[in-house]
């Protein structure tokens, strides 16, 4: 029982490691946002983003919770229900980085403070 | 912001800290340090690949993508609930052949890889949140408040451990296994429940973000249904909906919150397949852990009234030392020493 599962899980664990990177330098200049970095200010009752609109490709969302709950970013698809990319755990006053490789279409970014979704907006990543 | 990193560290590390104290008292109490040594060297593994993977991730050309992150903790979910279902019901087989093994003064019962599955579990015990928890942290490398209280958070959740480990080593053999047995099974229905939301998350299970016509939604809001009776026909949220939403009562950030994740399982969102699998891993193992438990008792019970046992012999020896058959009187000293030296 115990070789072949910890095998599996190594193996299994490996591949996801190399699969399932993504560039941490976001692609510069093409972005509509300056610097290729875009802010997200989370409040209470605000997500506000910094730019609505993007290049595809990798773009980094430096999210800086100025609210005074812990709270997350999420990263919806069109239908806002899948989880493109989310980044949990942003104490109050604390920034943190979400670098994901989008492709072009219709999301949604949205706040999670104290566990209750606001500030839902649309964000679209063009070719 | 210290206070509310210091209570994602006490999180992150809580469970963990739980489960490793638990294996230290039971290594502790059979009086094998060489396991210990294992134990030791799964966690000091688990947090190094952690630590160095995170570094990696944060700073190299390449991080880790949302799905493979949840994939991976998923996973290790999965598996740490495996391994501590299968050592809860080898911890009582080891209690009870515990009393046979001391009078035959058979030591060394833990086989050599019994020790490396305990190393295992606490590995993974320690990893499922590992690599989270050290993206985490590698991003609030230049944030010092944040990054200092997340640590002291961590420290806090290795100091409640080491409070369980002080607490579990006093108790006696049969209620230490009962207990522990009872609150890893209550530990591992969480961790299941938490291996699941995961891999909802990353949509690799259906659930509520697996978008649709999977997700179960409000026709008119467009929001996934809560519950028992909401939207098209009864139960259209089950199972692939959220069995209930508590976030706007209680605050998933809050100490309490925090506290019943990572004992019970319990978080104010959950879906109904994360319930409905906590709720049969616990019917379907907690009657064999009672029943086990029962039949323990019983044969300690006959065990009793054949022969002397641990506890009883020095009062047989004052009152009636050569009445006994089974014991010779050469014997019956050796059995009376070996718990001495192992006051547990």
């Amino acid at each position: 029982m115990k070789t072949p599962s910890r095998w599996t899980a190594a193996a299994g664990a490996a591949t996801l490691l190399l699969t399932g990177c993504v560039a941490n330098q976001p692609a510069g200049g093409s972005s509509t946002a300056a610097g290729g970095v875009i802010t997200v200010t989370a409040k209470a009752d605000s997500c506000a983003v910094s730019a609505n609109t993007t290049a595809s490709g990798k773009v980094t969302f430096r999210v800086t919770n100025a609210g005074e709950a812990t709270t997350e970013f999420y990263l919806l698809a069109a239908d806002r229900l899948r989880i493109v990319a989310e980044k949990e755990d942003i104490a109050p006053g604390a920034f943190a980085d979400l670098t994901v490789a989008l492709a072009p279409g219709q999301y949604f970014t949205a706040c999670k403070p104290g566990g209750t979704k606001i500030g839902e907006a649309e964000f679209t990543v063009i070719g | 912001m210290f206070l509310a990193s210091f209570l994602i560290g006490l999180r992150e590390g809580l469970e963990a800290a739980l489960i490793v104290g638990i294996l230290v008292a039971f290594v502790h109490k059979r009086g094998r340090s060489d396991v210990l040594a294992k134990i030791w060297w799964g966690v000091g593994l688990s947090i190094a690949i952690a630590v160095s993977l995170g570094a990696v991730f944060t700073f190299g050309a390449y991080g880790l993508s949302f799905e493979s992150q949840e994939i991976i903790g998923g996973a290790m979910s999965l598996l740490a609930v495996a391994m501590v279902t299968w050592m809860v019901f080898w911890m009582l087989k080891a209690g009870h052949r515990m009393k046979a093994e001391l009078e035959s003064n058979a030591a060394g019962a833990l086989a050599v890889g019994t020790g490396w599955a305990i190393a295992w579990i606490a590995f993974l015990s320690v990893g499922r949140e590992g690599l989270e928890t050290t993206l985490m942290l590698w991003g609030w490398a230049l944030q010092p408040e944040a990054l200092l209280g997340a640590l002291v958070g961590i420290l806090a959740a290795v100091a409640i451990g080491h409070a369980v480990f002080r607490g579990m080593v006093r108790l006696n053999f049969g209620t230490f296994f009962t207990y522990t047995g009872a609150f890893l099974i209550i530990v591992a229905a969480g961790i299941l429940a938490y291996g699941i939301h995961d891999l909802q998350e990353a949509a690799v299970l259906p659930g509520p973000f697996s978008g649709l016509p999977i997700t179960p939604t409000d026709l008119g809001t467009g929001e996934v249904l809560v519950g028992l009776t909401d939207g098209p026909f009864w139960m259209a949220a089950f199972p692939f909906g959220w069995a209930f939403d508590l976030t706007a009562v209680i605050d998933p950030t809050g100490v309490w919150a925090i506290l019943a994740k990572a004992t019970v399982g319990f978080t104010p969102l959950m879906s109904w397949l994360e319930v409905t699998a906590w709720a049969s891993y616990l019917l379907i193992v907690l009657p064999r852990f009672v029943a086990a438990v029962r039949r323990n008792r019983a044969a300690a019970r006959a065990a009793r009234s054949t022969m002397p046992s641990l506890d009883q012999a020095p009062v047989e020896r004052a009152s009636a030392p050569a009445a006994t058959p089974s014991a010779s009187p050469e014997q019956a000293p050796a059995k009376v020493l070996v718990p001495e030296r192992n006051p547990s």
